[in-house]
This record gives C-alpha cells, sequence and structure tokens, in this order.
C-alpha cells in the first residue's frame, strides 16, 4: 500500500482492463437495447391485427385470434391500485416512526426488521397468501357474492404487505435527507416536535415520498407470482353494472399472471399469439417505464428548487 | 476560567422614560447561574453566571469554539434537541428555573426567541417564512396576518426590499436579508427575549451597521443577547459584555 | 386561543399515536411472518427432509434435489453476475469519471434494470436460450438469467465501495506500470472486493428466491436429478417447488411439505442477507479506523 502511494501518477491509457470493462459494458448496453427492440418488433404484429383494440378490446380468444388486453391492464392497474390503497397509509407514517420519532440507536433496527419483509421470496407470499389470505377474505365477502377467495382484491392485499417496506424504507431515506437546521429553526420557533414533522419535515420530502409511493407501485405492476396464485386468472374480466367492488372481489387476470401463465409455451409456435404475448410485456414496460420517469421528473424537479437552496446557502461560505 | 462582566462607563442609551425606568428598578429578565454544559466527557464550558436586564442588551464575546453558539442553545433548551449534551446549574426565567423538566419547552422557545449563526429559511415563500411560527402558535384572521408581516418585517428592516416580492421564494434572498428574514421570523412571534448569534458575520460593513441600527431600535422592546466575535460592535451595542 | 390549544394537542399527541401505530404494525407484521414460515415449517426440518428425495409428487421424501437445484443456480448466478458487475463497476467509477452525462446514463441504465419485473428476464430467456438456442430448460440459461437480473445489486454495491474509498488509492496504484491481470489482482480486487461481496451475496440472497425468471428456462417439478449437459438439463429448485405445491394445496401432506420448504428457502435466504449485512457493517466499521 505504501509504494501504491508513493508512485508517480502516469498516464494510464493503455489499461487493458478499463478498455475491455467499457467494450463490455458497451456489448450489455447493446444487448439490453436490443432485447426492447425484439419486444417492440415481435409486438408489432398485433398491433397491426388488432389496432387500438388491443388496448381497448376486452376479448382474449387466441383460437379465434381475438386479442384484447383491457382486462390484464386493467387487473395489473387494480390490483396495484388496491396495493397502494392498503400500504401507503401504514407506510409513510411507519416511515415517520423510523425516521424521526424512533432514538438513532434504535432506527438502524426498526428499519432492519421491516426490510426483512423485503427479503422474503415473492412465492413465500403467495403461499401464505393461498393458504391464507384467501380463506380470510372468502370468510369475509362470502356472504355476499364471493365464489372463491381468489380475487384482484385478495393479489392486491397481499401485494400491499410486499411494497409496504419498499414504500417505507424509501420515505424514511426521503425524511432523513431533510437538513437537521431545518428542523432546529422549526423548534427554535416553538413549534412543538410534531408540528416540525408535519410543517417542516414531510413538505421538505413529499417530493422523496412520492417518489418512494410510485416506485411502489411500479414493484406492485411488475410482481408475478404471488398474484398469480391467488389472482383467479380469468381472462375477460371487467368491471360492469354490478360496479367497482364487485368487480374486485372477483377473479381476474393481469399482465403478469398472463405472461407467467402455461399460454407463454403455446403461444411460441404461432407468430401472432406470440406478438400477443409480447404485447403484453411491452405494456407492462410501458407502465414500468411511466413510473420510472415520473421519479425521475420528480428527482430533477426537486433539485431544481433544491439547487437554488444550495447555490444561495454557498455564497455564505464564499 | 476569566468569567467577567464588564459594566461600560459609557453605556449608549436608548432615550426613553419607559426604558429608564425599567433599568432603574426592575428585576433581571434572565439570571444564569453556575452554568456548566458538556458534551458527555468533553466540558465546554463551566459555572457561567450573568444576568439579562430588561431592554437592554448583552454581548457575549470569546474565541471560537468556545462555547457561544451552545451557551444560547441553553437558554432556550434547544440544546436538548441534542442528545449527549448534559446542562447543570439554574436558568431562572420569570421567576421560574427553566432548566426544571416540568416547564413547557415549545412556549418557553417562543418567548426567548432565537436567529442562528447561518441563516436557515424553509424553502416557501417569504411571507410563508415569515409567519411560519406565528401562525400556528395562535389563530390570526388574515387581516392580524397582513399586519403582522409587514410590522414583523419593518422591524427586521426589510420590508421596503421585499415588500413587492412577498410571495417569492426566500432562498433568492441575498445571504444578509436571509438573515433578516430570520429575524423577522422571530420578531413575529412576539418573544421577550432575543438570542442573536454574530448577525453580522457574513456579512459587508455597511449591511452590518444597517443590522447595529436595527439593534439599537429593537432594544428599546426586547431583551437582547448578541454573541460577536466583533470586540468595536459589542462597544458600540451592548449594556453589558460577558466574555467568555 | 383554546382553538389554537386544542388543534396544537391533537397534533402533538394524535400524530405519534398514528406513527406508533402504524410503525407497531409493520414490525409486528414481519414477526407474524416469520413466525408462521417457522411454525408450520419446523416439523418437517430433520435431516431425512433435506437429504431424501422427494416422492408422491412432493407429499412425501424430502428436498434433496431442490436444495441441490437451487445450490447449483446460485452457483451459475454468481458466476454470471461477478464479471459483468466487475466490468459495469471498473467502467463506471474509472472511465466514465470525467463524463457526468455517460455516468447518468449508466446509473440510469442500473436503475431501470433493477426495477425490470422479473417475469421480462423470465420471458426473455425463455425466447433466447430455450427457443431460440433450443437449450430447452437448462441450468445454465436459469444462472445467466439471474445473474443479469441481479447485475444492477452487486454493481451498485461495488461502485459505491469503490468511490467511499480515498480518491488517490487507486491512482496511485495505478502509475506501476502493472500488466492487465495484475492491475485487476492487485488494484481492484484487493479494493473492491468488500463491496462486490455484500452485494453479491443481497444479490444471491434475492436470485435463490426468484420464481418467475426459471419459469420457463430451468426449473421442472419433478424427474431432475444432476443436471449432466446443457442442453435440457433442467434442474429443481426451492421456490419452483413452492409454488408447484401452492397450486395444489389441498393434501395436508404436501402442504406440509410446502411450508418445511418455504422454511428451507427462508433460512438461506436470510443466511445470505446475513452475510452481506455483517460484510458492509464491518466495512461501515473499517472506514472509521
Ligand atoms: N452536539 C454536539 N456534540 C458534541 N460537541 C459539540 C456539539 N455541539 C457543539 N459541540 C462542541 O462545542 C464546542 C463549542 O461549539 P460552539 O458552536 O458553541 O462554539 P462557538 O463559540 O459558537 O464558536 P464560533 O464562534 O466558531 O461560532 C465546539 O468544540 C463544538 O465542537
Ligand atoms: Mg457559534
Amino acid at each position: 500500500m505504501k509504494n501504491f502511494a508513493a508512485a508517480p501518477l502516469q498516464s494510464c491509457k493503455k489499461n487493458w482492463v478499463r478498455l475491455i470493462s467499457a467494450v463490455a459494458v458497451i456489448v450489455l448496453a447493446t444487448l439490453a437495447l436490443l432485447a426492447l427492440i425484439y419486444v417492440i418488433g415481435e409486438s408489432a404484429p398485433v398491433f397491426k391485427h388488432a389496432g387500438i383494440n388491443f388496448f381497448l378490446g376486452h376479448e382474449w380468444y387466441y383460437r379465434d385470434s381475438l386479442f384484447g388486453a383491457l382486462p390484464m391492464i386493467y387487473g395489473s392497474l387494480a390490483v396495484s391500485l388496491v396495493a397502494l390503497t392498503v400500504a401507503v397509509p401504514i407506510a409513510i407514517p411507519a416511515s415517520i416512526w423510523t425516521a424521526e420519532l424512533l432514538p438513532v440507536r434504535w432506527r438502524s433496527l426498526a428499519k432492519g426488521v421491516i426490510e426483512l419483509l423485503a427479503g422474503i421470496p415473492s412465492v413465500i407470499y403467495g403461499l401464505i397468501a393461498v393458504i391464507y389470505l384467501r380463506e380470510w377474505v372468502y370468510d369475509l365477502f362470502s356472504p355476499w357474492f364471493l365464489t372463491s377467495g381468489d380475487s384482484l382484491l385478495t393479489a392486491g392485499l397481499i401485494l400491499a404487505v410486499m411494497i409496504l417496506p419498499t414504500i417505507t424504507t424509501l420515505a424514511d431515506d426521503a425524511l432523513c435527507s431533510v437538513p437537521e437546521q431545518q428542523r432546529m429553526a422549526a423548534r427554535g420557533l416553538g413549534l412543538n416536535s410534531m408540528e416540525t414533522i408535519l410543517y417542516v419535515s414531510l413538505p421538505q420530502a413529499a417530493p422523496g415520498i412520492f417518489s418512494a409511493v410510485v416506485l411502489g407501485f411500479g414493484r406492485a405492476v411488475g410482481e408475478t407470482i404471488a398474484v398469480f396464485l391467488v389472482v383467479g386468472r380469468m381472462d375477460g374480466q371487467l368491471p360492469n353494472s354490478t360496479g367497482l367492488l364487485h368487480s374486485l372481489l372477483g377473479t381476474g387476470q393481469t399482465l403478469t399472471s398472463k405472461l407467467g401463465g402455461a399460454e407463454l409455451f403455446l403461444a411460441y409456435g404461432d407468430k401472432l399469439h406470440w406478438s400477443a404475448m409480447m404485447g403484453l410485456a411491452l405494456v407492462l414496460l410501458m407502465l414500468i417505464g411511466f413510473s420510472l420517469i415520473t421519479v425521475t421528473v420528480t428527482r430533477f424537479a426537486s433539485a431544481f428548487v433544491h439547487h437554488r437552496f444550495v447555490a444561495t446557502n454557498g455564497r455564505l461560505s464564499a | 476560567m476569566e468569567n467577567i462582566i464588564d459594566i461600560l462607563p459609557a453605556p449608549r442609551k436608548c432615550m426613553t422614560e419607559l426604558r429608564k425606568e425599567k433599568l432603574n428598578g426592575s428585576t433581571p429578565m434572565l439570571e444564569v447561574n453556575e452554568l456548566s454544559v458538556s458534551f458527555e466527557e468533553n466540558i465546554i464550558f463551566e459555572g457561567l453566571s450573568f444576568h439579562l436586564k430588561p431592554a437592554s442588551m448583552l454581548g457575549i464575546l470569546g474565541p471560537s469554539g468556545r462555547g457561544k453558539s451552545t451557551l444560547l442553545r441553553c437558554l432556550n433548551r434547544l440544546i436538548d434537541l441534542s442528545p449527549n449534551a448534559k446542562v447543570t446549574g439554574s436558568i431562572r426565567f420569570r421567576g421560574k428555573n427553566i432548566l426544571e423538566s416540568k416547564v413547557d419547552l415549545d412556549r418557553l422557545r417562543s418567548e426567548i426567541g432565537i436567529v442562528f449563526q447561518q441563516p436557515v429559511v424553509f424553502p416557501t415563500t417569504i411571507a410563508k417564512n415569515v409567519l411560519f411560527g406565528a401562525k400556528r402558535l395562535q389563530r390570526l384572521s388574515r387581516h392580524e396576518q397582513a399586519r403582522l408581516l409587514e410590522s414583523a418585517l419593518r422591524d427586521a428592516a426589510l420590508w421596503d426590499q421585499v415588500k413587492d416580492r412577498l410571495h417569492e421564494s426566500a432562498n433568492r434572498l441575498s445571504v444578509g436579508q436571509q438573515q433578516r428574514l430570520c429575524l423577522a421570523r422571530t420578531l413575529a412571534t412576539q418573544p421577550d427575549i432575543i438570542l442573536l448569534d454574530e448577525p453580522t458575520s457574513a456579512l459587508d460593513k455597511k449591511t452590518a451597521r444597517e443590522i447595529e441600527q436595527l439593534l439599537l431600535r429593537l432594544k428599546c422592546r426586547y431583551g437582547i443577547i448578541l454573541v460577536t466575535h466583533d470586540e468595536e460592535q459589542a462597544r458600540r451595542l451592548c449594556d453589558e459584555i460577558l466574555r467568555i | 386561543m383554546t382553538y389554537t390549544r386544542t388543534f396544537r394537542n391533537l397534533v402533538k399527541y394524535g400524530v405519534p399515536a398514528v406513527c406508533w401505530a402504524a410503525g407497531l404494525i409493520a414490525v409486528l407484521l414481519i414477526l407474524a411472518l416469520l413466525s408462521v414460515i417457522f411454525l408450520k415449517g419446523y416439523h418437517s426440518l430433520e435431516p431425512g427432509f433435506v437429504l431424501e428425495e422427494s416422492r408422491e409428487a412432493g407429499a412425501s421424501g424430502g428436498i434433496r434435489y431442490q436444495i441441490i437445484g437451487t445450490l447449483i443456480l446460485v452457483l451459475t448466478t454468481a458466476a454470471a453476475a461477478i464479471p459483468v458487475s466487475l466490468a459495469i463497476g471498473i467502467t463506471r467509477v474509472s472511465v466514465l469519471k470525467h463524463s457526468s452525462l455517460l455516468r447518468h446514463v449508466v446509473d440510469g441504465g442500473l436503475q431501470m434494470l433493477n426495477s425490470m419485473p422479473s417475469i421480462l428476464f423470465g420471458v426473455l430467456g425463455f425466447m433466447l436460450f430455450t427457443q431460440h438456442f433450443g437449450w430447452g430448460k437448462s441450468w445454465l440459461a436459469g444462472g445467466i438469467i439471474l445473474g443479469l437480473m441481479i447485475v444492477p445489486i452487486v454493481s451498485l454495491a461495488f461502485v459505491n465501495h469503490l468511490l467511499s474509498l480515498p480518491p488517490n488509492r487507486l491512482e496511485a496504484a495505478y502509475g506501476l506500470g502493472l500488466s492487465p491481470q495484475q492491475v485487476l489482482v492487485s488494484v481492484w480486487l484487493p479494493h473492491g472486493w468488500p463491496g462486490l461481496v455484500s452485494g453479491l451475496f443481497l444479490g444471491l440472497a434475492r436470485a435463490m428466491g426468484e420464481t418467475a425468471p426459471i419459469l420457463f428456462v430451468a426449473a421442472v417439478f419433478s424427474g431432475a436429478g444432476m443436471p449432466l449437459g446443457i442442453t435440457d438439463s433442467p434442474v429443481l429448485a426451492l421456490p419452483y417447488h413452492i409454488f408447484v405445491m401452492a397450486q395444489d394445496s389441498f393434501d395436508s401432506r404436501a402442504q406440509a411439505n410446502a411450508w418445511g420448504t418455504a422454511l428451507v428457502l427462508v433460512m438461506l435466504v436470510l443466511a445470505f442477507n446475513g452475510v452481506a449485512y455483517t460484510l458492509r457493517m464491518k466495512l461501515h466499521y473499517g472506514e472509521h479506523h
């Protein structure tokens, strides 16, 4: 180590390790791009075939070459929104709890325990949902119009548990990045600690908390296995005259559960059918892309505001 | 440790009858006795005693790192927010020792306002910054809010500069303006005592003079404790000086 | 005045009450989940369960080949992820030092890869390896897919660790005119390995629990032992086993078996996470001394 530090700095243009790494990264990026182009290219036939009806049609009978993805899109959005509705009201207060209320020593422990929740494989959430949650939902709602415990609601509930740690830890990070002097200034004015949280920490962490929620949404949309096991995987389910709640209590199909089903094997032989499956993958990609873009825009927008803030403070030290 | 209170030969006086009355007969607003602060093993200062009379200014002088800012944070118990600090002694304010545990700290902090060494503005508009504490400590009608906003900004000598941009971001203000904004924010909560931590350290001479004028005016209405590095400034402004 | 007092008190006591409740719900939830998995699974946890092959479609016997299959996948995943993450990490730290735009592109790409739904890896792997290369179901394809999936986790940990080092350390080592292998062995690996390894364990913990990527590509429910080649050499795997058993969970013996498998999987995942955590804590401690 000593002679490393003592060695003179030389130009290292002929550095093969760097060169090889850079080439490898370029190759990888190209591959990723190719994969994206492949998905888009392969899905082209179904858009030619069905046109806008791929997004708006609600019938999916591959034998009749009918490919309407609306029920799957609805299913994905429905389970994710149910998950957010349940998870966000717990996750945000829980993040305040870890970031602001717990003593520093307990904070990382509590956060670690909550992060354990994120480490459990999704198939195990699926197992728990199949064995417990499905029965509970059935018992709770069977007096009305439920035929089995498999439903969009069940899938949404298990997703809520799965995205809870994601949102909590990201929101906690956002809260912790609010400068301590800001809180100190509010306390100095005589606001109590809770008012400081409500009027100082939360508003300033709001962009980060919003991003946390959006990323939680992305995770929920992309989750396959746990949803697959309890969503019922029934094609063509859309809310009808009986109302939204009824539809949530019924079975459904999501983009991921369709892609994860045995139909994929079947589809590969048939160009149009495979193209329809790739179309589903593309819609899924667009939903994820949408959440990532939202997060990026939020980050840049708040960085812009924050930058001004830092810049003015910078003049102080100059 | 030297702990001398200089009574200056000719303290500059604010010539109101009211104030003279107060000065002569009145008891101190704040009495500090044998105050010591340590962070874990590290003793910052020990056995500090002084008092602050109504409508007067006490200057605190001392080398950097001596604990001046820490002392100010003791006086309204903001120091409680640093869990490793240990404070002993007594601070009497309104006849009570505020170091006791049953004091309403949030109330105390609104009565003893502080302006930090570095201005901390909230990332919102100028108007909202000024009313940030005030409108949450009491219920104010829109009309009262507008009045308070104006009077606080006038008292902080900022009104003329910002009256046309009250709803712009406070981050765009210069540092000197930000410092006065923080002062206005503190004044708006109507404290009895104001703790000022080097309010002119980041400013050029001219702006510093402006702030000094401002402080001389404020002195008639508030008890002020001023931390400064500038011996001359302390002599110009303060009735008493404490060296730590 | 009283209105203000009441409102302020509401905030002062209401907010912490809500937050404590929510935090305790989250913590209790995880404790409940873990204890369910443990209480349901520990009956099955005996030497026979780990060592025997499964029989009667998983209703009796053990999970020997599921464990072996998962370990094969884990090793392959590591083998696939390490070189790629090294390349990305080295590029990110050294080559892109001066271009913040490219750096953002690489970081953004990694984040995108990280938030890709795992089923998409499965579908693309199916298209490429299973069909296009004609491998059928193959352990190697599964490992490669999982390896690519965890690249963001591993390379980010590697990069963050390198960036947390004093900057001149790497630079100085570069000046010695070493050969490429020497540079790799004497600069990047000795300085970067702790970040690389802790990220690797984190990633492997995630990879070994994933079902969706290996669904079409690598895993079968029965009829596979040790794979002997590449083409048509599927493996059994713990998560896939649970996945199939959960779908016909009506036989109580099969259910017990599924819970036992779940417990084994969770213990493996926690162990890997534990290694990653300890390493990171060690690093953190080391930095301050
Ligand atoms: N929370 C804390 N924990 C440990 N030590 C602290 C803490 N806050 C302040 N100190 C220490 O207390 C001492 C006094 O700090 P303080 O900021 O009060 O000095 P000061 O007199 O205001 O200096 P300056 O004139 O530079 O502003 C310093 O040595 C500082 O490191
Ligand atoms: Mg100071």
